[in-house]
């Protein structure tokens, strides 16, 4: 059962090295007893080894420069990537490359002899259309494709012999904020990947170094050649040069209390009072991430900051708010009104039931004596604890205990009348409390539009936050409910996580910092608010908005409840000091908004829908998506059509020592990415094992005496024993870890009592039967 | 005297009748799913069998030699399970490379189980009309407090579970029968 491993490189060699399809003979032949002869090391890091056959392997040289502005908290990079073909034909240049998974990238400039041609966004597969047909044409083209939404590719066709081709690609991210931590990170390596599976059709021309596998269709599209696979095969201390440089202006929008750089050494100069301009203090190449943090001296009061941006008929609007200081943190004294929608249908039996119903006692708990709640068990019918929720006394919550023990799952599912319920059955005393409404389900419904509106219409000033729990929950309709009702849509995918993912909600629940937050607009202003919503801020987050509109106003107020009262911020805007980039942040928001609909979709119309609705606007907004690509074309042909093209992948570096994934620990103390290091670690000991393999054929001259020959393998023989079983024990341990290739399921319960009921009826009427007799006679 | 015997006649016949209800539900509503699966595979989306219904078909179930043809709901919880077969949403679908998980209650659809021997060959029919045929390669009885069905990534199989013994009168046993068959 273990996952069967690509074969080493021999096989998939054949498509990624040769220059030359006449010479495949090098594929079966081993590769060590290749000669292999370096023509051409400059420090341009291209490097071309031909081989006894004629047949050679080049690296395409790759100068790549980074530009980055950081304004307040969105960050807009240009990165350039120079490409130089040392050969003498023409040549294909293919590029893996990372970049953040927030990123939206937007543009496209090829460089050709002074000439700029700027990329036009197109569906992807008609891009690809594109850039093939001018690649077969003979004309300079290039390519950006998104693969995983931290994965991309470039692609260059038709380059000349010793000729350089530049691309700029530019992106924008959001500045990553976790109490009172600014940061970004710069992606320069795609890690090496652990592929499972068994292997599938792999087009002849890929260039990963994995095939195409059932569980991984792309594999060899996220799996670019690293220096260490050349190594392996050209035998030699290969190096790729892959020279990159950083240039950064800073505008954080307050005053810094610290700035520093997690991997690099940088130079910092203040620019003027607000903006600061950052570079990289040594020459470096693409084997670690970047990464700059900075701080903020921060106030007590909840902060609020606005971004603005006209660009054609529309201003975008940025929001952004950042909690108080920790220690300022109180608890909420607004005592809270909490209604939980428990339920109950057949689908949620067994241990869903069982730990939902065990965190409710545990939410019921944490209620203080001032709060009230009240509990709505639904099915196909519904029935609420109480007719109006009442005051968390010891009586009532004894009350609510046995309650929750009768709960039993059967029934179907009708959601849309304990939700009117909850929203109904308010009384007049409820304006005084925050009102939380819970909705834990596991089910689907296929009155949607009855749901929303009834949420959209009676929402009020509710919270309504939403529980899926199992493999399907409808998480269109529940992201969406919890969008009218400002709260948050949790995913609860396996029965393990019931009780920890739904106390870590109650708690949250408990410390809202600043609650009902509303912009206000002025009345002359036809201000459209976009799909978000603003969320309450809780402790420890930081929350942003974006709104599109028809004009800019001159004033808006910003109002809000904190622990010590309400909050109240009018805010002036007298010139329009345009910040870029907010339309492409709302763009970006909306499509991944739009993506989790589309992955989570029920039915193939809504995944039609969406999918259609993600094309349109990354279109629109020129934006790369998982269904958008980016290409330009030169106009006229360079490459005569006699000239062959060959394709080519840039070799990427190994990560630098300890510069591997880091270990991330949450809150909780929990390892956060165990796989991701099990993974990197056994593609490390994979290297190892073929070099420790390698060394001593090669050695194995040097061992003259038998018996010194004899116990130099037993060792080694021994050594490579020991890796592997250790390796074993790794993969073993992912499996169990990770979804494939073997999961578990549990046996559902597959009997009625339909007949155990008929027998005791029947017996009952014959007992009924012979009463009667008996008093006849 | 007269109104004790009427209560115990009456409660008599009511839980014949609710027992009756659960096999005949399971019957009628076989129509209904066949209409949503009929539609399901002209096409090609889900077609729910009632409007309130929250499962919905996905595959057809059949055996020529027990004479079956049976639709399968999505999820093998109770709610699909009253009116069919369910699937396991977490196995996979046939044709695509890993094991399918079917279960149905003993005394309803799957009650022609017990006469299942290895080498049957059933058929599996996805809402693209693409079939796909198994043959009977083991036949086991787990302890379902004690195992759980083991879900392949990597063999097609599909693996038909039900409760057992098949004539308990008792519900909620911890037996399971489980048929398994190789894709041929």
């Amino acid at each position: 059962m273990t996952p069967s491993k690509p074969k080493p490189f021999t096989i998939t060699l054949i498509s990624i090295f040769l220059l030359l399809a006449t010479n495949l003979a090098i594929a079966s032949s081993n590769s060590q007893d290749q000669h292999s002869n370096p023509v051409n090391e400059a420090d341009s890091g291209s490097m071309i080894f031909k081989f006894d056959d004629n047949t050679s392997l080049m690296q395409i040289a790759l100068d790549t420069k980074v530009q980055m502005d950081i304004t307040g908290n969105i960050n807009r990079v240009i990165v350039e990537q120079i490409f130089t073909n040392p050969s003498d034909m023409w040549a294909e240049g293919v590029y893996v490359f990372p970049l953040p998974e927030d990123s939206a990238v937007d543009q496209l400039r090829m460089y050709i002899d002074e000439r700029v041609i700027e990329g036009q966004i197109k569906e992807k597969e008609e891009a690809k259309k594109i850039y093939d047909k001018a690649k077969s044409e003979g004309k300079s083209a290039s390519l950006v494709e998104q693969q995983r939404p931290n994965i991309f590719t470039t692609k260059i066709a038709n380059i000349a012999p010793g000729g350089t081709i530049k691309v700029a690609i530019e992106y924008q991210q959001g500045v990553r904020i976790e109490n009172n931590r600014y940061s970004i990170r710069f992606p320069m390596v795609v890690g090496d990947r652990y592929i499972p599976g068994t292997p599938t059709y792999t087009p002849e021309d890929s260039m990963g170094v994995s095939n195409n596998t059932i569980q991984v269709g792309d594999a060899s599209e996220i799996t670019p050649i690293s220096e260490n696979h050349v190594r392996e095969l050209i035998d030699e201390n290969f190096e790729a040069y892959l020279p990159v440089m950083i240039d950064i202006n800073l505008s954080p929008g307050f005053d810094l209390a610290s700035l520093n750089s997690t991997y690099h050494k940088i130079n910092t100069e203040s620019i003027n009072q607000t903006t600061k301009y950052i570079t990289l203090a040594e020459a470096s190449q693409l084997d670690r991430d970047f990464e700059l943090t900075w701080s903020a001296n921060m106030s007590h009061e909840p902060e609020v900051a606005l971004f603005a941006q006209e660009n054609d008929n529309s201003i975008y609007l940025m929001l952004m708010a950042i909690p108080p200081k920790n220690e300022v943190f109180k608890k909420s004294e607004r005592p809270r009104e909490l209604i939980f929608i428990i339920d109950s249908s057949g689908s949620m039996s067994g241990s869903s039931i069982k730990q939902a119903k065990d965190s409710l006692n545990t939410a019921l708990k944490r209620l203080n004596p001032s709060d009230r709640f009240n509990i709505i068990d639904f099915d196909s019918g519904f029935e609420p604890l109480f007719e109006s929720a009442l005051l968390a006394t010891n009586s009532h919550l004894n009350e609510a205990k046995r309650f929750i023990k009768k709960i039993d799952a059967d029934g179907g599912t009708e959601m849309l009348a304990p939700i009117k319920f909850a929203l109904k059955s308010r009384d007049s005393n409820s304006k005084n409390y925050l009102r939380q409404i819970v909705f834990i389900t596991d089910g689907q419904s296929g009155n949607e539009g009855a749901i929303f509106n009834t949420v959209e219409f009676d929402i009020e000033n509710d919270r309504f936050f939403t529980i899926g729990i199992g493999s399907a929950p409808n998480s269109y309709l529940l992201t969406k409910l919890a969008d009218f009702g400002r709260g948050a849509f949790t995913y609860i995918g396996s029965q393990k996580e019931v009780s920890q993912k739904m106390n870590r909600l109650f708690e949250k629940l408990e410390s809202p910092a600043l609650t009902d937050i509303k912009v206000h607009f002025p009345p002359e202003i036809n201000a459209e608010l976009a799909k978000d919503v603003i969320y309450d801020l809780y402790a420890g987050e930081t929350i942003t908005a974006a709104f599109k509109m028809n004009a800019l106003p001159n004033s808006l107020q910003i109002t809000g409840k904190t622990v010590d009262g309400d909050f109240n911020q009018n805010i002036t805007i007298d010139t329009l000091e345009s910040t870029k980039g907010i339309d492409i942040f709302w763009a970006r928001r909306k499509i991944d908004r739009l993506t989790d609909i589309h992955d989570n979709a029920y039915t193939t119309r809504v995944e039609k829908l969406s999918r259609k609705d993600i094309t349109d606007l990354a279109l629109d907004y020129h934006l790369v998506s998982r269904f958008t690509s980016l290409v330009a074309v030169d106009i006229s042909p360079v490459r005569p059509e006699s000239e062959k093209l060959i394709n080519q992948a840039i070799i990427k570096k190994a990560k630098a020592d300890g510069m591997e994934d880091e270990i991330r620990i949450d809150s909780d103390g929990n390892l956060q990415n165990r796989d991701d290091l099990l993974q990197e670690f056994i593609a490390k000991l994979s290297t190892q094992k073929s070099s420790a393999a390698k060394s001593y054929s090669a050695n194995k001259s040097a061992y003259k005496a038998p018996l010194a020959y004899e116990s130099a393998l037993m060792s080694e023989l021994l050594a490579e024993l020991e890796i592997a079983e250790f390796e074993a024990e790794l993969r073993a341990e992912l499996a169990l870890n990770s979804s494939s290739p073997v999961k578990l399921a549990q046996a559902s319960q597959t009997a009625t009592y339909s007949e155990l009921l008929m027998y005791i009826g029947l017996s009952l009427l014959l007992f009924a039967f012979a009463l009667r007799r008996r008093l006849a006679l | 005297m007269k109104r004790l015997i009427l209560f115990v006649a009456f409660l008599g016949l009511s839980f014949f009748a609710y027992g009756a209800y659960i096999p005949a539900k399971a019957v009628l509503a076989q129509y209904l799913i066949n209409d949503a699966w009929s539609n399901s595979i002209r096409s090609g989306e889900a077609h729910k069998p009632w409007k309130w219904a929250d499962m919905h078909p996905v595959m057809k179930l059949s055996s020529n030699k027990h004479k079956q043809e049976l639709i399968v709901l999505s999820g093998d919880k109770g709610n699909s399970l009253a009116f069919a077969p369910g699937y396991n949403l977490s196995s996979y679908m046939p044709n695509k490379g890993g094991t399918t998980v079917i279960s149905a209650h003993r005394d309803t659809h799957f009650e022609f189980l017990q006469n299942v021997s290895i080498s049957d060959v059933f058929e599996l029919t996805d809402r693209n009309n693409k079939a796909a045929s198994y043959r009977v390669s083991d036949i086991k009885i787990i302890d379902a407090t004690k195992q759980d069905i083991t879900i392949h990534s990597d063999q097609d199989e599909l693996k038909l579970i039900t409760c057992y013994p098949f004539d308990a009168l008792v519900a909620r046993g911890p037996l399971r029968y489980v048929v398994i068959a190789k894709m041929i």
